[in-house]
């Protein structure tokens, strides 16, 4: 693992990506506020109606360090990006905020009681604004 | 009926409209107290020129029966909730009597080129005037309604005060005082933007600088652009720029030549051939939209030495 993770940091300090992501070609990219973007390959000629759109961006932000994390990251992206979070300006209290996204929104489809409470603590403990670093 | 895009393309008129296309909370980190959504800048917002076919024709193609009351719209975007939530379906609807209905279209080009997939590829909905969350995406089903929309994102969500500039208090909203109403009932407030200068640089005694930015209304045409440069005391008109439609941004631009040394505070209002003139007051509403107060820019201005 670590030296596959070597080998990648050799390629991106050569500014080369290798072309993993089928539909796309390989290129010198860096990371801009909308992350990182791959170019879309050359269009084919072919029959049809099927139209390639290219990649999107994935626009996420990073999240503070802390208890949690990984459940926001996995959880709440089921629906949104995690920027919607730290678009949002820092909440005294998260908890309408967590009620709108289980019930107005139904999300309790995806979360148990159980997690959406680490998700709470979570946010409670990095986005107030007594809390929120940045 | 169904189109195909082909149909679209060849078998109506094409029109071409410059328009604005603004997020409904723009600007909404400058509301106080604050409130929870994106918190935006000034930069939820863009100018285009739009090309496809006009709304008003694809319903006379399709027929519309009487007793329909609203024209709702719903794109291929649909989101991992339940069906019959709002994050699972997207459908906006506009009054069949709004006279909005008349300037619509069903853009299939931007800038005279196919939209990208993320501006709505392949058609989407421009609505002159109003505000994004109506122009819907990826445009895939029109439907005649007998009775007004009740999805979430009409009866719910986007919602404003009843007021005359959408504008309430927080304690009116906790004492459930407020009645609301789709922001679609409210045209784009008049507003105007200083791109330059923008304080980064000092300015220098004497050295003329451009003041200059763009400006738009969703009622209609924007007929005059002042600049203040003390902090809105006093107004000069500044000089507008090309007119690209009634919907357009509308570029100004003023030159300045600073007398003295010191700090200033630039501002700038727009007018709109409705006799909108933006206030230097700020609006408060939960949803932080509808945002138009008087845009000020503090510069700093250095003796020639």
């Amino acid at each position: 693992m670590k030296k596959r993770v070597a080998f990648f940091g050799i390629l991106l300090g050569l500014g080369l990506v290798a072309a993993e992501v089928p539909g796309t070609v390989a290129g010198q990219w860096t990371g801009g506020t909308l992350g990182l973007i791959l170019q879309p390959a050359p269009a084919a000629p072919g029959g049809g109606s099927t139209i390639n759109i290219g990649p999107l961006p994935t626009y996420t932000a990073e999240l503070a360090e802390g208890e949690g994390k990984e459940l926001v990251m996995s959880y709440c992206s089921i629906c949104h990006s995690v920027t919607y979070i730290t678009m949002q300006p820092p909440l005294a209290n998260w908890k309408p905020t967590m009620d709108k996204m289980l019930k107005t929104y139904g999300a309790e489809k995806w979360i148990p009681a159980d997690v959406a409470e680490k998700i709470l603590a979570y946010l409670q403990a990095h986005y107030t604004p007594e809390t929120r670093k940045e | 009926m169904e189109l195909s895009l082909e149909d679209l393309l060849t078998k109506f008129k094409p029109v071409s409209i410059a328009a604005v296309n603004q997020c409904s909370g723009n600007s909404r980190s400058r509301f106080q107290p604050r409130v929870a959504g994106g918190q935006w800048g000034n930069g939820a917002m863009g100018n285009a020129l739009w090309t496809g076919v006009r709304l008003k024709d694809l319903l006379e193609a399709a027929g519309v029966k009487p007793g329909t009351v609203q024209i709702q719209f719903e794109g291929l975007d649909r989101g991992k909730g339940p069906e019959n939530l709002g994050s699972g379906r997207f459908m906006k609807s506009l009054d069949l009597d709004d006279p909005v209905v008349e300037e619509t279209i069903l853009a299939y080009a931007m800038n005279g080129e196919p939209l990208p997939m993320l501006n709505g590829f392949p058609v989407r909905l421009v609505v002159p005037g109003k505000f994004a969350t109506y122009w819907l995406k990826h445009v895939t089903w029109i439907r005649a309604l007998t009775e007004p929309d009740k999805n979430f994102w009409m009866a719910t969500a986007y919602r404003v005060p009843d007021t005359p500039n959408g504008s309430t208090t927080p304690e009116a909203v906790a004492a459930g005082q407020v009645k609301t109403v789709p922001i679609g009932h409210f045209n784009m407030p008049v507003r105007s933007f200083i791109i330059d200068p923008d304080g980064t640089s000092p300015l220098v005694v004497g050295m003329p600088v451009k003041i200059r930015g763009v400006a738009f209304s969703g009622h209609g045409k924007v007929v005059k652009v002042e600049i203040s440069t003390d902090d809105g005391k006093t107004w000069r008109p500044a000089v507008l720029g090309a007119d690209y439609g009634k919907y357009s941004f509308r570029t100004f631009e003023f030159t300045w030549r600073p007398s003295q040394p010191g700090n200033y505070v630039i501002a700038v209002r727009a007018t709109d051939e409705k006799g909108n003139t933006q206030p230097d007051a700020p609006v408060w509403n939960p949803g932080g939209y509808l945002w138009n107060k008087i845009e000020r820019q503090e510069v700093v201005v250095l003796a020639a030495k």
